[in-house]
């Protein structure tokens, strides 16, 4: 049954856009203020959901996807002006891979349970890769801001 | 389709009825609270038990996450360390960290704990609290 007492938008202060809205990037080569981050903290405390979308860039080589790549960010832990946002452990584990193959290749391969983790609030952006399955480790594995 | 996060429960009113009602709607649901130290944390919530009297205990998904994070003495930016360290070298830097597999059970008495709380066990509190629910809009085309 539908009910109609949940709070109205203009009650709620995640209400103020029902839309996906970007409120940060890192397609700049200048964040010094930070500023954007801190808006993505902000607006986390207030309720809304974040998604993060890895787009290619030819001016990071090294770190190029092929394709356009997004994640829920459903776990999110945030400090004064800091913070983290982690994907979900297993959101990358139905890939398929050949392992050998990609290894011969150089290529980064990834078992499950795996989450990537992207801290917000410092000079510079990185998507961090963690990986508690493999020695517990946590990579760098990407620059998000153009170096 | 576009989705939405309300309110449905606070600290600062503790009032059940929205509450109840989203959980009769089977809303998606997440938590927002603030700990001890002032951090703030955002989990989704995998389940929820709502007493008759109003009391209830929510409970986060799983998370794998570096136990780091959850010490209140980490500097975070130690991740932007990692970063430009890595981006001195030919092979992406690794580092060997410790983990914690973990969720959040927290109860409308102000207390919660962590899974590798039970094993002392003890009792973390929050200062404040918010249950948020994804409620679909439909926009005509």
């Amino acid at each position: 049954m539908q009910s109609n007492t949940l709070p109205s938008q203009e009650e709620d202060p995640c209400q103020k856009s029902n839309t996906r809205d970007d409120i940060g990037n890192d397609t700049g080569t200048n964040k010094s203020d930070h500023r954007a981050d801190t808006d993505i903290l902000m607006q986390a405390r207030a309720g809304f959901s974040i998604s993060s979308t890895m787009i290619p860039d030819p001016a990071i080589p090294r770190n190029a996807p092929e394709h356009i790549e997004s994640y829920q960010e459903p776990h999110i832990i945030a400090f004064n002006t800091y913070g983290w946002t982690i994907t979900r452990t297993t959101n990358i584990g139905l890939r398929p891979s050949n392992i050998s193959e990609q290894k011969q290749n150089g290529q980064a391969y990834i078992i499950p349970p795996h989450n990537y983790i992207y801290p917000l609030g410092g000079k510079l952006s990185y998507f961090l890769s963690y990986c508690p399955a493999r020695n517990e480790h946590l990579s760098a594995i990407s620059a998000l801001n153009g170096m | 389709m576009n989705t939405t996060w309300q309110t449905v429960w606070h600290s600062d009113s503790r009032e059940t009825e929205t509450l109840n009602q989203a959980l009769e709607r089977g809303l998606d649901l997440a938590v927002i609270f603030t700990d001890q130290e002032g951090h703030t944390h955002r989990h989704p919530i995998d389940l929820i038990n709502l007493e008759l009297n109003g009391q209830f205990s929510v409970r986060s998904e799983f998370v794998f996450l570096p136990a780091a994070l959850l010490d209140p003495h980490f500097d975070t930016r130690l991740a932007h360390t990692i970063g430009e360290a890595a981006l001195n070298r030919n092979n992406p830097l690794t580092l060997k960290i410790q983990s914690q597999m973990t969720y959040f059970t927290l109860f409308d008495n102000g207390k919660y704990y962590r899974f590798n709380d039970l094993i002392t066990p003890s009792w973390l509190g929050w200062q404040s609290l918010k249950i948020l629910a994804q409620t679909p809009s439909f926009h005509a085309p």
